[in-house]
């Protein structure tokens, strides 16, 4: 028996539904199990959130954003991406602006503070099914009311083994 | 297709035998079937298996969220076009997405109500930097075909706002989901 790839399984959709004649093969079973394997890597939305980028006291000034996100029991891998990008005619350019901190249940994850530009990557956290508090801030930053950007994450939880 | 035979004269049994056929991951509908455990002392039978086949085929029509904001944009003439912005025109996400053949759905929709009220400006969604279409005031829904190459990497969703040459506040929600085509 070998294992599922979920990154490079695909979605075979030909021959897979039986007539009463046919014979359940083991190309059968490895296509189902496949079809499995591809669903699973979707990388599924977990939370999002949009501080408008601005940076005079109307168009958008933020301390800190606290929310909740459910992940099921398990073991996930975490998929974040900040994105702050501004045209030419943004009035506000010449002032200094600040992707947050990401912290999941009060442990930082993500350092933004002090950055900007688009940035992505990808962290592992332990779920135990419960709410978990998603918080952004810039803790200590010399303009910690000035974080703002488009933060997204998306999850996939970790493949288990069936006995 | 069809196929021609050859019967002697007389009164014949017919018997429709059903041969594997293939499931419709593309399609517009499909139906979860809850009842697809077998029992200790049952035997598996063809039928059993097809609910799990059908079932994975469903899974696969859902769409997944790729962007889902709300962008409030304030700008003022300055006598350029496009005028000052006092927020980013940009709203921008990104997606770890694997190669593959997609379904891109987009709905844009702006806010008219009360300060953000605002009516002049053009708007284009992108992905990887490529228009997937274009919206103003009517808003857009739409379902476009795109192929993502290279993956799993990242894809860049993003919606961009070009206002006219006013003093105006414009506010548009906007949502895009994707959908792999097998």
């Amino acid at each position: 028996m070998a294992d599922i790839d979920i990154y490079s399984s695909n979605f075979v959709a030909n021959g897979m539904v039986l007539g009463p004649t046919d014979k359940m093969t083991a190309a059968w079973g490895a296509n189902l199990a496949n079809n499995t394997g591809y669903l699973a890597a979707r990388p599924l939305s977990v939370w999002q959130c949009y501080l408008p980028i601005g940076s005079d006291a109307d168009a958008g000034r933020f301390e800190a954003v606290s929310d909740f996100i459910f992940l099921a029991a398990g073991t996930w891998r975490l998929y974040y991406s900040m994105c702050g990008t501004y045209g030419a005619t943004y009035v506000w350019k010449g002032y200094k602006h600040y992707f947050p901190d990401l912290y999941l249940e009060g442990s930082k994850y993500v350092t933004g503070q002090g950055t900007w530009g688009n940035k992505s990557g990808s962290f592992t956290v332990v779920s135990t099914g419960e709410a978990m508090a998603i918080e952004l801030k810039c803790d200590g930053a010399a303009d910690a009311t000035r974080i703002c950007g488009y933060v997204t994450v998306y999850g996939l939880r970790d493949a288990g083994v069936v006995s | 297709m069809g196929i021609l035979g050859f019967l002697c004269s007389g009164q014949w049994n017919v018997e429709v035998v059903l041969m594997a056929t293939d499931l419709t991951p593309n399609g517009t509908t499909g139906t979860l079937v809850e009842q697809c455990f077998v029992d200790p002392t049952q035997l598996f039978t063809y039928a059993d298996m097809n609910v799990l086949a059908h079932n994975s085929a469903y899974l696969c029509q859902r769409y997944e969220t790729m962007l889902s904001a709300y962008h409030y944009l304030r700008t003022s003439n300055d006598g350029a076009t496009p005028p000052r912005y006092h927020h980013s025109n940009y709203i921008q996400s990104y997606v770890m997405m694997s190669a593959g053949s997609y379904n891109i759905a987009v709905s844009t929709q702006r806010n008219n109500t009360g300060r953000v009220s605002g009516s002049s400006y053009t708007g284009t969604m992108l992905i990887d930097g490529t228009v997937l279409c274009t919206f103003g005031t009517a808003g857009t829904t739409a379902i476009v075909p795109w192929t993502a190459s290279g993956g799993p990497r990242w894809i860049l969703v993003e919606a961009r706002i070009i206002s006219g040459k006013v003093d105006q506040f414009l506010a548009n929600d906007y949502w895009v989901g994707y959908r792999k085509v097998v």
